[in-house]
């Protein structure tokens, strides 16, 4: 069998508002979609060395956006998940829907 | 009443600590977020993660300048550890002979606490982590938690006889000054070394410097 990285629950969270938010995720709303979808206060920080991580792989890509007063003159970093990127999001998912079948306790929604 | 600025000594721990190549952007967002309603609280709880994610980056990501970090810190500590140990027994005598001549209060300070030499310790534990965030400016929170927490050695080795001194049956007013050495090299030592390090990083431009 090959030998392949997975991807962490973290990581597969950013990859997943990245999806969902398309052209406009930068860090701010990146922090907010994951924070609404599971209920708890996210790190600003954790989420930019996932994403640096993630650009590491070569499964995100980023650009610089311009500069704005509300932000203290400081640009936004603008992130887009890549093609190799949306495969792993594909793989994890298989993955995880497989070993969900075969946990009788996680059907149906009871836990 | 709250106003738009994030809370100073937050943000400038922000500005000499983060680290990493989206550093800036981070600063925009926490900034961007804190004029959008969030509280001090959670801007500080923001500031403190994000430093402590980029002390555990730059130690990972570092290993060998983490080393040679620690290594040059000793290299200052030691002799100065020395040094001024040197200086403090060479003079303590003439100190109690002459300035501190029937004064309990500065005997206690400079002979029982032996205040002067713990705080020549912090100096130069201070000039230590000066030094260090000056050598490694791109990494300054892991080389000084590094060099820190390595400082703690020094606890270890004064443990073993406050251990023994602490069960030895000591009235409190004989044991207190040695765990009142043992705080300043367990405590206050690592904390001038950070503040040191503070000192030296050089300002970046300022998260809110559009403002002004």
């Amino acid at each position: 069998m090959a030998k392949r990285e997975f991807l962490g629950g973290f990581e597969l969270l950013v990859l997943l508002a990245l999806i969902r938010l398309g052209d406009e995720a930068y860090g701010v709303p990146i922090s907010e979609a994951i924070e609404e979808s599971s209920g708890k206060e996210v790190a600003m920080g954790s989420v930019y060395i996932t994403l640096e991580r993630l650009e590491q792989k070569g499964l995100v890509s980023s650009r610089l956006g311009e500069p704005t007063a509300e932000r203290g003159g400081r640009a936004k970093t603008y992130f887009h998940i890549t093609a190799k990127g949306l495969r792993e999001v594909r793989q994890a998912r298989r993955t995880l829907m497989n070993l969900w079948q075969g946990v009788p306790q996680l059907q149906g929604g009871a836990l | 009443m709250r106003g738009t600025q994030p809370p100073r000594l937050a943000a400038w721990l922000f500005e000499r600590l983060a680290s990493g190549p989206n550093r800036e952007s981070l600063g925009g967002d926490l900034a961007e977020q804190y004029r959008g309603g969030r509280s001090s609280a959670w801007y500080w709880r923001q500031v403190l993660m994000a430093v402590w994610a980029s002390t555990t980056r730059d130690i990972g990501g570092h290993k060998l300048t983490a080393v040679r970090a620690v290594v040059i810190s000793w290299m200052f500590l030691i002799p100065w550890l020395f040094f001024t140990g040197w200086v403090y027994g060479s003079t303590k005598f003439w100190v109690m002979e002459t300035l501190i001549r029937g004064s309990i209060g500065l005997h206690d300070f400079w002979v029982i606490y032996a205040a002067p030499l713990l705080i020549t310790w912090c100096l130069g534990s201070a000039l230590i982590g000066w030094v260090v965030a000056r050598l490694e400016p791109d990494c300054r929170a892991g080389m000084l938690f590094v060099c820190a927490a390595s400082q703690l050695l020094l606890a270890v080795q004064w443990g073993a006889p406050a251990w023994r001194l602490a069960n030895a049956g000591l009235p409190f007013f004989a044991s207190f000054p040695v765990m009142v050495n043992l705080a300043v090299v367990f405590f206050m030592m690592p904390v001038s070394l950070f503040l040191g390090g503070l000192m030296a990083a050089r300002q970046r431009p300022s998260i809110d410097a559009s403002d002004h």
